[in-house]
């Protein structure tokens, strides 16, 4: 409860602070203001993330209903949140640098990684019972393979070279730097809200299952 | 050790039994190149197409190397061996990786052929990328495979899952294989040593979560 | 999961297989509900009971191929998940763990190998088990009573001394089902346990001394086997059907 009312309360002031308080930015204009929304979703995404693997190892582990349920609804929403930072990629992308996309080599782990909890929830949603421990296995493994596919993105920019990556100006001006945490933080109590509707959504749905079952 | 050339014997003897699945393997990898060739790709840029081909014919022969593990429930079986399951691991991965060299140096030919790639005079490395590269993606494909053999529509699954997970497995051996064919071939030495980093991991933890995803 | 009780280099601890509160569920469906019960060594236990009772999940759980969600499993007095005791334990379930595109003899010999048993003790068991004929066929163009008997072989091949059988009588002529029995009789007599999962009430009847009924995940009723008729068994399956 706690969560949600705060984030509905931070959410919007952050996002109103993105569009109209923020400093103007010298050089990109006024379309920089996505990375207001860009930055605090990748966070929040890669948070959730890794919250998915270690209930995912706790799963496997101890085997406890709850701990799949965690990973499960963690992955899901952090699975909307990254595919809020693929969306505004472009948006960002192609008013600043005219381009749709650019296999920046952060872009296109995020990509990848929306593939793997892509199939992720779809082995969850198609597996039938044995899709539990499948997978938590799979979410570990996933998690294992960020740093090579970062890695394995890096290695192909520098086989093509490609415009300057999404990256702010070094030299953030205070203000800036105060809103983009604002949001981070907004953005994470979003986070925490969804992960607590839908556990619980989760638990309430298993309890009526199994009071169906001894009946 | 026992263990391991026990299974990958197996799998083999099974495989060369209904010698069906090599020539689906290859037909698909072949496939792929012919309509790429058709396409327009040509020379150095057919390295991503090996590649594909290598990954999609290597879901193929993984999703049937744990099928024949569960019509009668053989992984069961295997399971209550009294051997350490990392062997097991290692004996299909060991015959997994057999078949989809296999596939690799056929599909290596039909890139000469149909797109020509220039291999001619480097063929000594890209045979060593063809095998480094084709180790990490069975290594992380067995894994899958063996997580994925108790659950329904694993033939869906498979592919669905490897082709993400293995990609930076694939993208560093298709660049590997791109510079080295590339004129002046240039050091392909991070390349590999992601490769490196990618088989070892997976092997790894191949050999530690095999039990675990053999448990009900 | 308990630790080992003793910790004796050289002899197991024979204590046949114990299980105590085992609780199993499957997501949402539970199979087993609170069974503590054992199959002592020079023992036949059966385990009876309808479909879908938790017969063949009791029969895993003890061959460490399941992990219970509550409760403790023991074999010979250690968990029977890790390595170790495995090679005492021999199990048939419904499926026959045999690979189709294979011989017999080359599954036997498969099977041999993961076991460790030496080459001839396979050949050994194909000519006790009456395989010769069929040695070199294909295990999926058997009759499901010959495959059962190739079954049943690569069970007891290693010589086990804790037996794990579900259903093994199905499918099976009746010389062989004499075998069969004659196999488990002599079984308890060198010591072993045996923990037989089955429907066939009369077979049951003669070979076991034990019975375990499972209704619905619970253990009904244990109780000598020669002093259970068939209309107990009747009663106490529809009594739950009620419920």
């Amino acid at each position: 409860m706690l969560w949600i009312v705060l984030s509905a309360i931070a959410l919007p002031a952050g996002i109103v602070l993105a569009l109209f308080i923020a400093p103007v930015e010298a050089f990109q204009g006024d379309p920089y203001r996505i990375l207001y929304i860009h930055v605090p979703s990748v966070v929040a995404a890669y948070v959730a993330f890794t919250v998915t693997c270690v209930a995912s190892v706790l799963y496997l582990w101890r085997r406890a209903p709850q701990y799949d349920r965690l990973a499960a609804s963690s992955a899901e929403v952090g699975q909307v949140f990254l595919t809020l930072v693929l969306l505004t990629g472009p948006i960002w992308g192609r008013p600043v640098w005219g381009a749709w996309w650019t296999w920046d080599a952060r872009l296109t782990t995020a990509l990848i990684l929306w593939f793997i909890f892509a199939g992720y929830l779809m082995l969850r949603a198609w597996a039938g019972p044995a899709g539990a421990a499948a997978s938590a296995a799979v979410a570990v493994i996933g998690f294992l393979d960020i740093p090579l596919i970062h890695w394995s993105a890096v290695l192909l920019r520098t086989l093509h070279p490609r415009p300057a990556v999404f990256r702010p100006d070094p030299a953030m001006p205070g203000s800036m730097l105060a809103i983009l945490i604002f949001n981070m933080a907004a953005f994470l109590l979003t986070y925490l809200a969804l992960l607590t509707v839908r556990v619980r959504q989760e638990a309430e749905r298993a309890r009526l299952r199994a009071a169906q079952e001894t009946g | 050790m026992r263990t391991l050339l026990a299974v990958m014997r197996k799998d083999l003897t099974i495989e060369g039994r209904s010698r069906d699945l090599i020539p689906a393997m290859t037909l698909l990898a072949l496939l792929l190149l012919a309509l790429s060739g058709s396409a327009g790709i040509r020379g150095a840029s057919g390295a991503i197409v090996i590649w594909i081909a290598v990954v999609v014919s290597a879901a193929i022969g993984l999703t049937r190397s744990f099928g024949q593990e569960t019509d009668q429930e053989q992984i069961y079986g295997l399971r209550m061996a009294p051997v350490d399951p990392g062997w097991i691991f290692l004996g299909k991965s060991a015959a997994n990786f057999l078949l989809v060299v296999a596939v690799e140096l056929i599909s290596l030919g039909a890139a000469v052929v149909f797109l020509d790639f220039p291999a001619g005079g480097q063929i000594a490395p890209l045979a060593g990328v063809l095998f480094l590269g084709g180790a990490a993606v069975v290594s992380l494909g067995t894994l899958l495979g063996a997580v994925l053999a108790i659950t329904r529509l694993r033939e869906a699954l498979l592919p669905l899952l490897l082709l993400p997970l293995s990609a930076p497995a694939v993208m560093a051996a298709s660049g590997a294989t791109a510079k080295l064919v590339g004129t002046p071939p240039e050091p392909v030495t991070s390349e590999v040593a992601l490769l490196c980093a990618f088989l070892t991991l997976f092997t790894a933890l191949g050999m530690v979560l095999f039990e675990y995803a053999v448990e009900d | 999961m308990a630790p080992p009780v003793h910790d004796r280099p050289a002899v197991a601890e024979h204590s046949g297989v114990v299980l105590r509160g085992v609780w199993k569920t499957y997501g949402a469906t539970v199979a087993l509900r609170d069974v503590t019960m054992e199959a002592a060594p020079g023992r036949i236990v059966a385990l009876l009971g309808p479909n879908g009772a938790g017969k063949s999940t009791v029969l895993r759980v003890a061959a460490g191929a399941s992990r219970p969600t509550r409760g403790t499993v023991l074999v010979d007095g250690v968990d029977p998940r890790p390595n170790g005791i495995r090679r005492a334990i021999g199990f048939a379930g419904h499926h026959t763990f045999l690979y189709g595109p294979l011989t017999a003899e080359e599954n036997l010999r498969f099977y041999g190998d993961l076991y460790g048993v030496p080459s001839a003790s396979v050949t050994a068991a194909l000519q006790r088990f009456g395989l010769e004929a069929v040695r070199r066929r294909r295990v999926q163009e058997l009759s499901r009573g010959l495959a059962q008997r190739v079954n049943l072989a690569r069970a007891l091949l290693h010589g086990p001394r804790i037996l794990l059988l579900d259903e093994p009588f199905t499918g099976l002529d009746t010389a062989f089902a004499d075998q069969l029995a004659a196999e488990l009789i002599r079984l308890r007599q060198a010591g072993g346990a045996v923990l037989v999962a089955t429907h066939e009430w009369d077979a049951a009847r003669e070979l076991a001394d034990d019975a375990a009924v499972l209704v619905r995940g619970r253990l009904v009723l244990r109780a000598p086997a020669h002093s259970l008729a068939r209309s107990d068994l009747s009663a106490l399956y529809a009594g739950a059907a009620g419920r």
